[in-house]
């Protein structure tokens, strides 16, 4: 089912139309938010509210150019209302840079023993640590869940130029400090066999 | 995207590329030739790209797993919400009297019970029941069956009815979500008639007309859509399948005391001589149950049945309590 007829269906008052959107986005909205707290009930009483918001609100919401990018941003709007990151906009225009997110790579392998694991998680964590939060944002969006740099910019409240800078910049400080990102590579090919 | 001086780009240069990106995570075969192209092209940047690919894969592995007990949970809060009207908040300086609190609480308590208990008809051996639910639509459970819903349906209009054995439902169309839950499949409805059946850990629905769309909950199975002939099953362990061109007459012949047999086995009528009436079946000769049978059946009373089974396969048919016993003649 794709988006959009979900949305469509919801629009015109389908309640399986919003369950439709519910259960495709439910884990990457949960995913997304865990990057902004280890609180697991802020992140479902956000769910909860942008989905009773959507019901609620159906008349009079626009049909989204990209449904998913709607959600992310509705839901991140909300979420950070709760966790009382809400400055004026004009604050965030500036920077944003207050807002914490952490991006972690998924490391957990049978194969890896439980130190080797932590030193693994040590030198991932020192590698991401090196980007702003806004740069772990940005890479979260771009590569977990496939958004434009149109779509990122409209998140984050930046131009699509500065997204694709913040995406570029911190790729190009993951390759400096890691020379040839073998680490990375190292990981994945740990992760995958 | 053609034009670029792919010459000069670094790992960063890939990784931030959007139609690398893309051709990675859901390649398409203009990308594929292209990006192979390239490559063959300037094989010094075969290794990166390699490398790069390497990398978007390992960006790209969400963190969270899966099976989530939050999901449902939420999602049920959601409902319960919007079944609620939203409500008016009353000022501070107009809170309630105790008196006027205490009536409230036992009113609560009254509501809590109305709204959380539910209406169960169940039937025995042997047994069908048509129900009319609260919304005029209809409900015809076969035997040893069992259908429940809320209490509380008429006043907060959710339409929601669970169902285990088997029944077969003709909707009223009103423009609400009707929804039947039965073993793990959810089904969700509009203006509909159609049979449901949860047996042995088998979901079986067969739609006769209109429109529904059934869920595996909790499942990770994308809704299936299901069209007038349409029969939708679901087995423990196994993903659902769905069937065109069901003979739903046949589907749906309990309903009207019969049934009908399309070169059915008599293994499959012993089966439901087990779930509908409750009797054991021993076969003296096991090769019987591989046979099959053809025709219309009238069971209005399951002697009938038995009647017809021991003249069509030429068997005595013994009964022993809840125990049949089919000898050769």
């Amino acid at each position: 089912m794709q988006d959009k007829e979900l949305w469509s269906w919801y629009k015109s008052g389908e309640i399986s139309g919003l369950e439709g959107l519910y259960n495709s986005y439910y884990m990457p909205l949960t995913n997304y938010g865990f990057k902004f707290t280890a609180d697991k009930s802020f992140i479902e009483e956000s769910i909860q509210d942008l989905f009773l918001k959507l019901w609620r609100n159906r008349d009079s919401i626009v049909t989204p150019q990209v449904v998913k990018q709607y959600l992310l941003l509705s839901f991140r709007r909300i979420l950070l209302r709760k966790l009382e990151y809400s400055p004026s906009r004009l604050e965030e225009a500036f920077s944003g840079e207050h807002i914490p997110f952490y991006l972690e790579l998924s490391y957990e392998h049978p194969m890896i023993r439980a130190e080797r694991a932590t030193e693994l998680k040590r030198k991932v964590d020192a590698l991401m640590d090196t980007l702003t939060h806004r740069q772990r944002e940005a890479i979260f969006l771009k590569f977990y869940e496939d958004l434009s740099y149109e779509e990122i910019a409209e998140i984050l409240q930046i131009n699509t130029g500065g997204t694709y800078k913040l995406v570029y910049r911190a790729l190009e400080r993951l390759r400096e400090q890691f020379g040839d990102f073998s680490l990375l590579v190292l990981l994945y090919l740990l992760q995958r066999r | 995207m053609m034009n670029k001086n792919y010459q000069d780009y670094l790992m960063e240069d890939f990784l931030a590329d959007e139609y690398f990106i893309r051709w990675v995570k859901s390649p398409d075969a203009s990308a594929n030739a292209f990006w192979k192209q390239l490559s063959a092209d300037m094989p010094e940047k075969a290794a990166l790209m390699r490398e790069a690919k390497e990398i978007v894969y390992a960006l790209s592995t969400p963190v969270v797993d899966k099976n989530d007990e939050g999901k449902t949970k939420v999602w049920q809060a959601v409902l319960e919400n919007i079944a609620q009207q939203p409500v008016q908040r009353i000022p501070r300086y107009r809170r309630p009297l105790l008196a006027a609190a205490s009536v409230l609480l036992l009113l609560a308590l009254g509501a809590t019970w109305y709204f959380t208990s539910t209406v169960t008809i169940r039937t025995g051996y042997g047994e069908t029941r048509q129900i009319r639910l609260p919304d005029n639509s209809s409900l015809v459970l076969n035997a040893r069956s069992e259908a429940s819903y809320a209490r509380s349906w008429s006043v907060t209009g959710k339409r929601v009815v669970t169902v285990e054995g088997e029944a077969f439902f003709d909707v009223k169309h009103t423009g609400d979500t009707f929804r039947v839950q039965a073993g793990d499949a959810r089904i969700t409805v509009l203006g509909t008639a159609f049979n449901v059946r949860q047996r042995s850990g088998i979901t079986a629905v067969v739609l006769q007309r209109g429109r529904v769309r059934v869920d595996v909950i909790n499942g990770r199975e994308l809704p299936a859509f299901l069209l007038p002939g349409d029969g939708w099953s679901l087995a423990r362990q196994h993903p659902p399948v769905v069937m065109h061109a069901v003979d739903t007459l046949a589907a749906t012949a309990w309903t009207r005391h019969e049934l009908l047999l399309n070169a059915t086995k008599v293994k499959d009528i012993i089966q439901l001589l087990k779930e509908n009436y409750g009797y054991t079946v021993i076969l003296q000769d096991t090769t019987l149950g591989e046979r099959e049978i053809k025709g219309r059946i009238p069971m209005q009373q399951e002697k009938d049945l038995l009647f017809v089974l021991s003249r069509i396969l030429d068997i005595d048919i013994q009964q022993k309590k809840d125990t049949l016993l089919f000898t050769a003649k």
